[in-house]
């Protein structure tokens, strides 16, 4: 946006983004979440509350459990 | 939208574009818009969190898959960028080429820190990476059911394939138990090599730096402009990695894993990170970010490449679990 542009211009502006953002997360992500190719995962990622988001394996529970599964498996493994 | 693998990230730096972009970040606030300090705060926290010992948890089979494949991808997508598609910034290629082929957004601000990236490439960096990760978790597991392949073969390319680890860890869960364990623990590897792809980008890029001047520098110079984040980074990482082996595994579990860093380092971490994107937004304008997606390179790279990335990690994980070490494969 121009920064010469007038303030309720550019409150408009802000506020017209801010509305999408919140269109995109209680409209559009709720009927993707209904896609018949979408539904089956949202769902199981809901009833486990796995953390779809994190960035680093140290955010999700999921990676400690794995790690250590695959620790007993490869130390306990029969010769 | 947290089905999406969309986080913090991608939030803290829509929100600053809104604001720097409609009514302009206010001047009080640009004093604390310190990107590079909260990127370097994070990534060193970030460096404690990087536990050598964990490339073993899979044994031999893992550490090719993740620690083989992921750096000949690295390598061939910023040639064929550099060479085929002609990018003009090295930065940009390089940023995008290791958050495609390592581990997402973690990997893009590691690299993009450690090759002085602009904010605007690791913007576009991330953007690319979420927007495929929200794709490759829906459909992968859809591809791998349908064509009846084994689930610790798709867990493994899940792994080395989806940028983001907690989609990792959804799509790998959502096909069964040890398609999770399998991809959460390639993924967890690939994580672990995030310290030693920094320190090689900084290396590369301060080489290529002088050989650009033309002039022979001697070993202070390259010293001085070595990005110094990245030896706290490794130093961190060494430090907890021989805590970790010192005090045996169980111990280790307990004080490190759950303790300092999960406990501790990832918080300020996440933290930093967001307050770091949160400063890319506040300082980032739309044209100027429109101007690095020209001719859609960045486009035609990351897809290139993760196609090569999804063909050579299927390739690795069937001939590393299925024939040389099928032993491992039917235990797991």
């Amino acid at each position: 946006m121009d920064p010469n542009s007038s303030l309720s211009k550019r409150i408009s502006a802000f506020l017209a983004s801010i509305a999408g953002c919140l269109v995109m997360i209680y409209v559009v992500g709720p009927w993707l979440d209904t896609l018949e190719s979408i539904k089956p995962l949202a769902d199981f990622i809901d009833e486990r509350n796995i953390d779809a988001n994190a960035y680093y394996y140290t955010e999700v529970e999921e990676f400690a459990d794995a790690e250590l599964n695959m620790k007993n498996t490869m130390q306990y493994m029969p010769k | 939208m947290k089905h999406y693998g969309i986080g913090y990230a991608a939030w803290a730096i829509l929100f600053g574009m809104i604001i720097s972009n409609t009514i302009g970040t206010p001047t009080w606030v640009m004093p604390a818009v310190q990107t590079e300090y909260y990127i370097k705060t994070g990534l060193v926290l970030l460096g404690a969190e990087v536990l050598f010992n964990k490339i073993l948890s899979i044994g031999i089979p893992g550490i090719f898959v993740a620690w083989v494949v992921t750096p000949v991808v690295l390598i061939t997508t910023y040639w064929f960028g550099q060479k085929i598609l002609k990018i003009e910034s090295k930065t940009m290629n390089m940023t995008i080429s290791a958050d495609m082929s390592v581990c997402g957004v973690s990997a893009a601000i590691a690299t993009a820190s450690a090759c002085r990236a602009k904010k605007e490439e690791l913007t576009l960096a991330v953007g690319l990476s979420l927007i495929f990760t929200a794709i490759m978790m829906i459909v992968m597991p859809a591809v791998i059911k349908a064509t009846g392949m084994p689930y610790i073969l798709g867990g493994a390319w899940m792994g080395g394939t989806i940028d983001a680890t907690g989609a990792v860890a959804a799509a790998g869960a959502f096909l069964s138990e040890k398609a999770l364990y399998v991809a959460a623990t390639i993924k967890m590897i690939q994580n672990v090599m995030i310290g030693l792809i920094a320190f090689g980008v900084a290396i590369y890029f301060v080489a290529e730096e002088e050989a650009a001047s033309g002039r022979k520098v001697g070993l202070i110079e390259i010293w001085n402009r070595f990005p110094k984040f990245v030896i706290g980074f490794i130093f961190a990482s060494i430090v907890f990695s021989v805590i970790y082996t010192s005090i045996g595994k169980d111990l280790a579990y307990v004080i490190i894993d759950h303790g300092a860093i999960r406990g501790l380092s990832k918080i300020g971490r996440g933290w930093f990170f967001c307050l770091a994107f949160v400063s890319i937004g506040l300082a980032t304008n739309f044209r100027e970010l429109k101007g690095y997606f020209k001719g859609g390179k960045p486009l035609i790279l990351y897809v290139c490449g993760q196609t090569l990335n999804l063909t050579l990690t299927l390739i690795m994980a069937y001939i590393m679990f299925y024939l040389v070490f099928p032993e491992i494969t039917a235990k797991i």
